[in-house]
Protein backbone atom coordinates (compact mmCIF):
# COMPACT_ATOMS: atom_id res chain seq x y z
CA UNK A 1 0.00 0.00 0.00
CA UNK A 2 2.93 2.43 0.66
CA UNK A 3 4.11 1.69 -2.65
CA UNK A 4 0.71 2.71 -4.41
CA UNK A 5 0.83 5.77 -2.57
CA UNK A 6 4.26 6.55 -3.44
CA UNK A 7 3.20 6.11 -6.70
CA UNK A 8 -0.14 8.33 -7.05
CA UNK A 9 1.87 10.88 -5.24
CA UNK A 10 4.81 10.86 -7.99
CA UNK A 11 2.12 10.87 -10.53
CA UNK A 12 0.28 13.75 -9.39
CA UNK A 13 3.45 15.31 -8.69
CA UNK A 14 4.90 14.49 -12.42
CA UNK A 15 1.40 16.11 -13.76
CA UNK A 16 2.01 19.23 -11.66
CA UNK A 17 5.34 19.25 -13.42
CA UNK A 18 3.79 19.00 -16.68
CA UNK A 19 1.80 22.01 -15.97
CA UNK A 20 4.25 24.35 -14.43
CA UNK A 21 7.33 23.87 -16.42
CA UNK A 22 8.78 26.40 -18.71
CA UNK A 23 10.11 24.57 -21.07
CA UNK A 24 7.95 22.66 -23.44
CA UNK A 25 9.65 19.94 -24.35
CA UNK A 26 10.27 19.47 -20.55
CA UNK A 27 6.76 19.47 -19.87
CA UNK A 28 6.09 16.75 -22.60
CA UNK A 29 8.51 14.50 -20.71
CA UNK A 30 7.17 15.18 -17.51
CA UNK A 31 3.51 13.93 -19.05
CA UNK A 32 5.24 10.73 -20.34
CA UNK A 33 7.04 10.23 -16.25
CA UNK A 34 3.58 10.81 -15.30
CA UNK A 35 1.71 8.46 -17.79
CA UNK A 36 4.23 5.91 -16.93
CA UNK A 37 3.86 5.99 -13.24
CA UNK A 38 -0.24 5.29 -14.17
CA UNK A 39 0.82 2.73 -15.98
CA UNK A 40 2.45 0.92 -13.17
CA UNK A 41 -0.08 1.62 -10.55
CA UNK A 42 -2.85 -0.27 -13.41
CA UNK A 43 -0.56 -3.09 -13.47
CA UNK A 44 -0.72 -3.06 -9.46
CA UNK A 45 -4.52 -3.10 -9.72
CA UNK A 46 -4.13 -6.58 -11.93
CA UNK A 47 -4.88 -4.52 -15.04
CA UNK A 48 -2.00 -5.37 -17.42
CA UNK A 49 -3.62 -4.92 -20.54
CA UNK A 50 -4.92 -1.01 -19.54
CA UNK A 51 -1.34 -1.27 -18.22
CA UNK A 52 0.67 -2.01 -21.19
CA UNK A 53 -1.30 0.32 -23.59
CA UNK A 54 -1.06 3.19 -21.04
CA UNK A 55 2.96 2.82 -20.98
CA UNK A 56 3.29 1.81 -24.69
CA UNK A 57 0.47 4.60 -26.23
CA UNK A 58 0.40 7.23 -24.07
CA UNK A 59 3.62 7.67 -22.88
CA UNK A 60 5.36 6.53 -25.53
CA UNK A 61 3.89 7.80 -28.41
CA UNK A 62 2.03 10.02 -28.23
CA UNK A 63 4.83 11.97 -26.29
CA UNK A 64 6.58 11.29 -30.03
CA UNK A 65 3.61 13.47 -31.02
CA UNK A 66 3.62 16.34 -29.06
CA UNK A 67 7.51 16.69 -29.05
CA UNK A 68 6.98 16.56 -33.30
CA UNK A 69 4.39 19.14 -32.77
CA UNK A 70 7.16 20.89 -30.66
CA UNK A 71 9.56 20.92 -33.42
CA UNK A 72 6.94 22.12 -35.97
CA UNK A 73 5.93 24.96 -34.07
CA UNK A 74 9.29 26.60 -32.81
CA UNK A 75 8.80 30.16 -32.91
CA UNK A 76 10.81 33.39 -32.15
CA UNK A 77 8.92 34.87 -29.70
CA UNK A 78 7.92 32.51 -26.26
CA UNK A 79 4.55 32.95 -25.18
CA UNK A 80 4.61 34.45 -21.68
CA UNK A 81 2.72 32.79 -19.50
CA UNK A 82 0.88 35.03 -17.08
CA UNK A 83 3.46 35.25 -13.74
CA UNK A 84 0.51 35.04 -11.29
CA UNK A 85 -0.07 31.99 -13.07
CA UNK A 86 2.41 30.20 -11.60
CA UNK A 87 2.68 31.10 -7.83
CA UNK A 88 -1.55 30.85 -7.11
CA UNK A 89 -0.86 27.69 -8.25
CA UNK A 90 0.22 25.72 -4.78
CA UNK A 91 -2.00 27.74 -2.96
CA UNK A 92 -5.13 26.58 -5.65
CA UNK A 93 -3.60 22.99 -5.32
CA UNK A 94 -3.92 23.05 -1.25
CA UNK A 95 -7.30 24.67 -1.42
CA UNK A 96 -8.50 21.42 -3.91
CA UNK A 97 -6.74 19.09 -2.14
CA UNK A 98 -8.55 20.23 1.59
CA UNK A 99 -11.71 20.52 0.00
CA UNK A 100 -11.20 17.24 -2.20
CA UNK A 101 -10.56 15.31 0.59
CA UNK A 102 -13.20 17.10 2.76
CA UNK A 103 -16.29 15.94 0.03
CA UNK A 104 -15.34 13.18 -1.65
CA UNK A 105 -16.51 10.95 1.30
CA UNK A 106 -19.71 12.16 1.55
CA UNK A 107 -19.78 12.58 -2.32
CA UNK A 108 -19.09 8.83 -3.34
CA UNK A 109 -21.09 7.55 -1.17
CA UNK A 110 -24.31 9.61 -2.68
CA UNK A 111 -23.45 8.13 -5.82
CA UNK A 112 -25.23 5.15 -6.89
CA UNK A 113 -22.77 2.55 -8.27
CA UNK A 114 -23.03 -0.40 -10.49
CA UNK A 115 -23.68 -3.81 -8.84
CA UNK A 116 -20.14 -5.02 -7.74
CA UNK A 117 -20.29 -8.87 -8.86
CA UNK A 118 -16.73 -10.19 -9.62
CA UNK A 119 -16.59 -11.62 -13.10
CA UNK A 120 -14.65 -14.24 -14.79
CA UNK A 121 -12.79 -15.37 -17.73
CA UNK A 122 -10.34 -13.88 -20.21
CA UNK A 123 -10.11 -10.21 -20.83
CA UNK A 124 -10.51 -10.63 -24.87
CA UNK A 125 -13.38 -12.44 -24.06
CA UNK A 126 -15.01 -8.82 -21.86
CA UNK A 127 -13.54 -6.42 -24.67
CA UNK A 128 -14.17 -8.54 -27.68
CA UNK A 129 -17.75 -10.54 -27.25
CA UNK A 130 -19.65 -7.87 -24.21
CA UNK A 131 -17.95 -4.24 -25.76
CA UNK A 132 -18.49 -5.30 -28.97
CA UNK A 133 -20.36 -1.50 -29.88
CA UNK A 134 -16.75 -0.07 -28.36
CA UNK A 135 -14.72 -1.56 -31.04
CA UNK A 136 -17.00 -0.19 -33.33
CA UNK A 137 -16.71 2.85 -31.69
CA UNK A 138 -13.07 2.60 -32.15
CA UNK A 139 -13.27 1.94 -35.72
CA UNK A 140 -15.06 5.29 -35.88
CA UNK A 141 -12.69 7.43 -34.19
CA UNK A 142 -9.88 6.17 -35.79
CA UNK A 143 -10.95 6.95 -39.41
CA UNK A 144 -12.32 10.59 -38.44
CA UNK A 145 -9.14 11.12 -36.82
CA UNK A 146 -7.09 9.95 -39.93
CA UNK A 147 -9.19 11.69 -42.08
CA UNK A 148 -9.31 15.08 -40.03
CA UNK A 149 -5.48 14.99 -40.44
CA UNK A 150 -5.63 14.61 -43.68
CA UNK A 151 -7.51 17.39 -43.89
CA UNK A 152 -6.07 19.57 -41.76
CA UNK A 153 -2.47 19.21 -43.52
CA UNK A 154 -4.21 19.21 -46.96
CA UNK A 155 -1.93 20.88 -49.77
CA UNK A 156 -3.27 24.11 -50.95
CA UNK A 157 -4.25 24.93 -54.12
CA UNK A 158 -3.18 28.62 -54.68
CA UNK A 159 -1.30 30.18 -51.52
CA UNK A 160 1.75 28.74 -50.79
CA UNK B 1 -11.19 -2.00 -0.22
CA UNK B 2 -13.56 1.06 0.75
CA UNK B 3 -10.38 3.08 1.90
CA UNK B 4 -8.81 2.04 -1.40
CA UNK B 5 -11.55 3.19 -3.41
CA UNK B 6 -11.37 6.59 -1.90
CA UNK B 7 -7.58 7.00 -2.27
CA UNK B 8 -7.24 6.74 -5.54
CA UNK B 9 -10.45 8.43 -6.35
CA UNK B 10 -8.94 11.35 -4.17
CA UNK B 11 -5.82 11.14 -6.22
CA UNK B 12 -7.46 11.03 -9.47
CA UNK B 13 -9.58 14.02 -8.46
CA UNK B 14 -6.13 15.64 -7.66
CA UNK B 15 -5.25 15.14 -11.36
CA UNK B 16 -8.66 16.33 -13.01
CA UNK B 17 -7.91 19.67 -10.79
CA UNK B 18 -4.37 20.15 -11.97
CA UNK B 19 -5.83 19.80 -15.41
CA UNK B 20 -8.72 22.31 -15.21
CA UNK B 21 -6.24 24.92 -13.39
CA UNK B 22 -3.61 24.43 -16.69
CA UNK B 23 -7.32 24.90 -18.87
CA UNK B 24 -8.18 27.74 -17.20
CA UNK B 25 -4.54 29.91 -16.75
CA UNK B 26 -2.23 28.99 -19.19
CA UNK B 27 -1.55 30.43 -22.91
CA UNK B 28 0.35 28.23 -24.50
CA UNK B 29 -1.98 26.30 -26.95
CA UNK B 30 0.29 22.87 -26.27
CA UNK B 31 0.39 23.70 -22.19
CA UNK B 32 -3.33 23.69 -22.46
CA UNK B 33 -3.60 20.23 -24.43
CA UNK B 34 -1.21 19.32 -21.83
CA UNK B 35 -3.96 19.86 -19.27
CA UNK B 36 -6.55 17.99 -21.15
CA UNK B 37 -4.26 14.85 -21.16
CA UNK B 38 -3.76 15.50 -17.09
CA UNK B 39 -7.34 15.53 -17.16
CA UNK B 40 -7.60 12.41 -19.29
CA UNK B 41 -5.26 10.61 -17.24
CA UNK B 42 -7.30 11.33 -13.97
CA UNK B 43 -10.42 10.38 -15.48
CA UNK B 44 -8.99 6.72 -16.73
CA UNK B 45 -7.37 6.26 -13.28
CA UNK B 46 -10.90 6.83 -11.65
CA UNK B 47 -12.91 4.26 -14.08
CA UNK B 48 -9.86 1.86 -13.70
CA UNK B 49 -9.67 2.48 -9.79
CA UNK B 50 -13.68 2.02 -9.20
CA UNK B 51 -13.38 -1.28 -11.54
CA UNK B 52 -11.02 -2.84 -9.38
CA UNK B 53 -12.98 -1.62 -5.93
CA UNK B 54 -16.08 -3.27 -6.85
CA UNK B 55 -14.72 -6.36 -8.53
CA UNK B 56 -15.16 -5.62 -12.56
CA UNK B 57 -12.04 -4.93 -13.10
CA UNK B 58 -12.00 -6.49 -16.75
CA UNK B 59 -14.56 -4.14 -17.40
CA UNK B 60 -13.37 -1.55 -16.61
CA UNK B 61 -10.30 -2.10 -18.70
CA UNK B 62 -11.89 -2.73 -22.05
CA UNK B 63 -13.39 0.64 -21.02
CA UNK B 64 -9.64 2.18 -20.41
CA UNK B 65 -8.70 0.26 -23.44
CA UNK B 66 -11.38 1.89 -25.56
CA UNK B 67 -10.30 5.32 -23.75
CA UNK B 68 -6.80 5.46 -24.90
CA UNK B 69 -7.75 4.91 -28.14
CA UNK B 70 -10.17 7.53 -28.47
CA UNK B 71 -7.26 9.79 -26.72
CA UNK B 72 -4.92 8.82 -29.23
CA UNK B 73 -7.23 9.75 -32.14
CA UNK B 74 -8.15 12.98 -30.03
CA UNK B 75 -4.30 13.81 -29.31
CA UNK B 76 -3.25 13.44 -33.54
CA UNK B 77 -6.10 15.98 -34.52
CA UNK B 78 -5.94 18.57 -31.99
CA UNK B 79 -2.09 18.99 -32.25
CA UNK B 80 -2.35 18.84 -35.98
CA UNK B 81 -4.81 21.45 -35.74
CA UNK B 82 -2.22 23.26 -33.44
CA UNK B 83 0.40 22.97 -36.14
CA UNK B 84 -2.25 25.11 -38.75
CA UNK B 85 -3.22 27.88 -36.35
CA UNK B 86 0.94 28.41 -35.74
CA UNK B 87 1.17 28.72 -39.10
CA UNK B 88 -1.46 31.14 -39.72
CA UNK B 89 -0.64 33.22 -36.47
CA UNK B 90 2.87 32.70 -36.26
CA UNK B 91 2.45 32.04 -32.54
CA UNK B 92 1.36 30.00 -29.96
CA UNK B 93 -0.48 31.98 -28.10
CA UNK B 94 -4.70 30.93 -27.37
CA UNK B 95 -5.12 35.16 -27.05
CA UNK B 96 -4.16 35.65 -30.67
CA UNK B 97 -7.08 33.50 -31.80
CA UNK B 98 -9.33 36.54 -30.47
CA UNK B 99 -8.13 38.57 -33.51
CA UNK B 100 -7.97 36.21 -36.13
CA UNK B 101 -10.27 38.01 -39.30
CA UNK B 102 -11.50 35.85 -42.06
CA UNK C 1 5.66 -14.19 -7.86
CA UNK C 2 9.51 -15.26 -8.38
CA UNK C 3 12.61 -12.71 -9.01
CA UNK C 4 12.69 -13.26 -12.81
CA UNK C 5 8.81 -12.63 -13.11
CA UNK C 6 9.48 -9.57 -11.77
CA UNK C 7 12.41 -8.32 -13.01
CA UNK C 8 10.34 -9.61 -17.08
CA UNK C 9 7.14 -7.72 -16.30
CA UNK C 10 6.58 -4.82 -18.40
CA UNK C 11 7.19 -1.80 -15.97
CA UNK C 12 10.41 -2.98 -14.26
CA UNK C 13 11.39 -3.45 -18.11
CA UNK C 14 10.59 -0.08 -19.35
CA UNK C 15 12.61 1.13 -15.94
CA UNK C 16 15.12 -1.07 -16.82
CA UNK C 17 15.56 0.17 -20.02
CA UNK C 18 15.31 3.77 -19.33
CA UNK C 19 17.99 3.63 -16.73
CA UNK C 20 20.62 1.81 -19.79
CA UNK C 21 19.66 4.52 -22.37
CA UNK C 22 20.13 7.11 -19.54
CA UNK C 23 23.83 5.57 -18.90
CA UNK C 24 24.30 5.13 -22.82
CA UNK C 25 23.91 9.04 -23.22
CA UNK C 26 25.96 10.01 -19.97
CA UNK C 27 28.82 7.52 -21.15
CA UNK C 28 28.69 8.95 -24.83
CA UNK C 29 28.56 12.83 -23.16
CA UNK C 30 31.69 12.13 -21.27
CA UNK C 31 33.36 10.45 -24.12
CA UNK C 32 32.72 13.02 -26.91
CA UNK C 33 34.72 16.06 -26.99
CA UNK C 34 33.83 19.16 -25.60
CA UNK C 35 31.26 21.69 -27.25
CA UNK C 36 32.25 24.96 -27.62
CA UNK C 37 28.99 27.15 -27.64
CA UNK C 38 30.31 30.00 -29.78
CA UNK C 39 29.88 31.29 -33.28
CA UNK C 40 28.70 28.93 -36.04
CA UNK C 41 28.22 26.08 -34.49
CA UNK C 42 24.68 27.84 -32.95
CA UNK C 43 23.60 28.99 -35.90
CA UNK C 44 22.56 26.37 -39.03
CA UNK C 45 25.02 26.88 -42.21
CA UNK C 46 23.53 29.30 -44.92
CA UNK C 47 26.37 30.79 -46.59
CA UNK C 48 25.74 33.95 -44.75
CA UNK C 49 22.36 34.72 -46.25
CA UNK C 50 19.52 35.02 -44.18
CA UNK C 51 17.47 32.16 -44.72
CA UNK C 52 13.81 32.06 -44.61
CA UNK C 53 12.62 28.99 -41.11
CA UNK C 54 9.58 28.36 -42.02
CA UNK C 55 10.16 26.54 -45.78
CA UNK C 56 12.39 24.36 -43.99
CA UNK C 57 9.80 23.26 -41.57
CA UNK C 58 7.17 22.39 -44.57
CA UNK C 59 9.09 19.15 -45.19
CA UNK C 60 8.33 18.55 -41.03
CA UNK C 61 5.12 17.07 -42.56
CA UNK C 62 5.74 13.83 -43.18
CA UNK C 63 6.90 13.36 -40.32
CA UNK C 64 3.08 13.46 -38.67
CA UNK C 65 1.67 11.32 -41.09
CA UNK C 66 4.46 8.67 -40.27
CA UNK C 67 4.17 8.98 -36.54
CA UNK C 68 -0.29 8.97 -37.38
CA UNK C 69 0.66 5.70 -39.14
CA UNK C 70 2.97 4.44 -36.24
CA UNK C 71 0.36 5.22 -33.61
CA UNK C 72 -2.18 3.60 -35.67
CA UNK C 73 -0.87 0.33 -36.29
CA UNK C 74 0.31 0.33 -32.65
CA UNK C 75 -3.13 0.70 -31.38
CA UNK C 76 -4.68 -1.72 -34.06
CA UNK C 77 -2.09 -4.65 -33.01
CA UNK C 78 -2.35 -4.41 -29.15
CA UNK C 79 -6.22 -4.40 -29.88
CA UNK C 80 -6.15 -7.22 -32.06
CA UNK C 81 -3.60 -8.96 -29.44
CA UNK C 82 -6.79 -9.59 -27.15
CA UNK C 83 -9.06 -11.53 -29.92
CA UNK C 84 -10.61 -14.95 -27.95
CA UNK C 85 -11.35 -17.81 -30.09
CA UNK C 86 -14.55 -18.29 -31.74
CA UNK C 87 -16.92 -16.88 -33.94
CA UNK C 88 -15.57 -13.21 -33.18
CA UNK C 89 -12.96 -13.80 -35.39
CA UNK C 90 -14.85 -12.29 -38.29
CA UNK C 91 -15.42 -9.21 -36.16
CA UNK C 92 -12.17 -9.17 -35.66
CA UNK C 93 -11.71 -9.31 -39.15
CA UNK C 94 -13.70 -6.24 -40.28
CA UNK C 95 -11.57 -4.55 -37.72
CA UNK C 96 -8.66 -4.82 -39.56
CA UNK C 97 -10.11 -4.17 -42.67
CA UNK C 98 -11.01 -1.16 -41.43
CA UNK C 99 -7.75 -0.07 -40.34
CA UNK C 100 -5.94 -1.23 -43.44
CA UNK C 101 -8.53 1.32 -44.43
CA UNK C 102 -7.58 4.02 -43.15
CA UNK C 103 -3.30 3.25 -43.24
CA UNK C 104 -4.53 3.33 -46.87
CA UNK C 105 -5.67 6.57 -46.49
CA UNK C 106 -2.92 7.55 -45.19
CA UNK C 107 -0.13 6.14 -47.33
CA UNK C 108 -1.69 7.11 -50.23
CA UNK C 109 -2.75 10.73 -49.61
CA UNK C 110 -2.06 13.25 -52.72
Amino acid sequence: MALDIALLVGLVLAAALAILAKDLIKAAVALAVSSLLLGIVFFRMSAPFAGVFEISVVAGLITVLFILTIALTKTDGEVQESRTALWIFPIFFIVFIAVDALVMKGLTAKIATLPAGPESGAFGDVLWKQRTFDLVGQLAVILSGVFAVLALFRKRDKDE
Amino acid sequence: MNSHWLLYLFFAAGLVGIGLYALLTMRNLIKLFIGIEVIGKGVSLALLATGFAKGNILLAQSLVITFIVVEVCLVATALALIVNINRHTKSLDVRKLTQLKG
Amino acid sequence: MNGIDILLSPPVAFVLFLAAALLLYRLGRRMAPKMNKVGGKLTSYACGEDMPGTKIQFGYRTFFFVALFFTIMHVAALVLATVPSGKIVLFAALYLAVIFLSIMALVTRD
